[in-house]
């Protein structure tokens, strides 16, 4: 069998792992399976991705923070809309936006320092409706008087951005440059749940 | 100026006058950015708008700005000025940065929610009970212990109320009433057919008459029958 056959064979057992699953399949998972290295699973998806657009189908896989996924384009929003019964749009508000993407860039972060980028206004609602939403959590405890909650973001607010990593933020680097981010808290856990 | 946009906070403010004036020279810049916020924030009163306190402190922090740099000065005081002033401008870039990072993530999300997956997975924002679990963490089990300790201190409060269906008051009127006829009588006859609540609760009333010496309570032994003698000759029986 020459290569070129077996990265075809290949790229249908990734297509039938990733097609039965009903939940991201991390491609560590999928190369340890099939013991072929991640790098290959990755190829075998762009492929396959590849074979997708050109013969215009309605779906493609998608690279999520848990990893590979098939997911409908989003010109066929409507009609799956429909089928689901699923009416809202956009849940999260401007302000509430506007605090996660503080968090998100500047994470592990306190609600004082959040507060304090927006020029000292109070972001205590917004917090609590983050955590409600699964989109932030508490990361530790920073190592200042008072021990105040450091926010970081879930996995949840990844997929619901549809974003691989944090890097894939936009503009990621810019601003990190631009608030020179990095290693500068000491995130602790709570006395007693070690 | 009778139209005024709103802005969500100061800084959102801010940003916008320091598009408005564009100018090289910083400290004239920044005389006509605090000038504007000002008067905006006047305007904005005026018609009553809602303004919060941010604005006001941030207007009284630019107002003290403004009167630093036009007051004679030392040399060392003019460059903390300065650097006070690019600070200030620092913090708008930030901010500036971040909103227009936060309207981006926007289109992110939306064209997210355009996609769907096989077994469409919880995306309204809804937190599901299950946690992955390498999401799992201390914070996760304290906020999870919390809940636990929260909803049984609940279903005890419900207990409370359930144990009120037999009310002691009611119990020594109803006992009152029978030991009228019958001024003898045993705690297991009263106590006969009734459920553990009430059975409870004609024992308590019996406690309670007894030290109110409307009746006297005598056993011969430990565990053995409790027999209930009533004084009817007392007179504050309609208690």
């Amino acid at each position: 069998m020459n290569n070129e056959d077996l990265m075809g064979i290949n790229k249908k057992k990734v297509e039938a792992i990733i097609f039965v699953a009903n939940k991201p399949v991390a491609a560590g998972r999928i190369s340890k399976i099939l013991d072929i290295p991640p790098d290959a699973v990755a190829e075998c998806v762009l492929k396959l991705n590849e074979e997708y657009l050109n013969s215009d189908r309605s779906f493609f896989i998608e690279e999520v923070a848990e990893g590979y996924i098939f997911a409908t384009r989003p010109e066929y929003d409507d009609p799956i809309r429909a089928f689901y019964n699923i009416v809202q749009k956009y849940s999260l508000t401007d302000l509430n936006l506007e605090v996660l993407a503080i968090i998100a860039y500047n994470q592990p972060i306190t609600k004082i320092e959040v507060d304090a980028i927006r020029g000292n206004v109070d972001s205590t609602f917004q917090v609590r409706t983050l955590l409600e939403k699964g989109f932030i959590k508490i990361t530790g405890r920073k190592k200042v008087p008072g021990s105040p909650f450091l926010y970081g973001t879930t996995k949840q607010f990844l997929t619901y951005f549809g974003l691989k990593e944090l890097n894939d933020l936009p503009k990621a680097d810019e601003i990190k440059k631009e608030f020179k981010i990095g290693g500068e808290h000491e995130a602790d856990t709570l006395p007693g749940f070690e | 100026m009778t139209t005024l946009e709103v802005f969500d906070g100061p800084l959102a403010l801010l940003v916008e006058l320091t598009k408005k004036h564009e100018i090289n020279i910083l400290k004239i810049r920044i005389v006509k950015i605090i000038d504007d916020f000002v008067t905006y924030v006047e305007e904005a009163r005026k018609i009553n708008l809602f303004i919060t306190t941010e604005f006001l402190s941030m207007a009284t922090y630019l107002l003290l700005l403004k009167s630093k740099l036009l007051l004679p000065k030392t040399e060392e005081q003019e460059k903390e000025t300065i650097s006070e002033i690019n600070e200030l401008f620092d913090t708008i870039k930030k901010y500036e940065m971040l909103k227009e990072a936060a309207q981006e993530m926007k289109t992110y999300a939306s064209l997210q929610s355009k996609m769907h997956f096989r077994n469409e997975p919880d995306l309204s924002g809804k937190q599901s009970d299950e946690i992955p679990f390498d999401e799992l963490d201390s914070f996760v089990l304290t906020e999870k212990l919390l809940e636990i300790i929260d909803r049984n201190r609940r279903r005890e409060e419900i207990v409370n109320i359930a144990r009120d269906r037999f009310n002691l008051d009611d119990k020594i009127k109803e006992l009152a009433e029978i030991f009228k006829n019958t001024p003898y009588s045993e705690y297991s006859v009263l106590a006969e057919g009734k459920e553990r609540g009430e059975a409870v609760t004609v024992f308590f009333a019996l406690l309670i008459m007894a030290k109110r010496e409307l009746l006297n309570l005598m056993q011969k032994e430990n565990f053995g029958p409790i027999y209930i003698k009533a004084n009817i000759d007392e007179k504050n029986w309609k208690e």
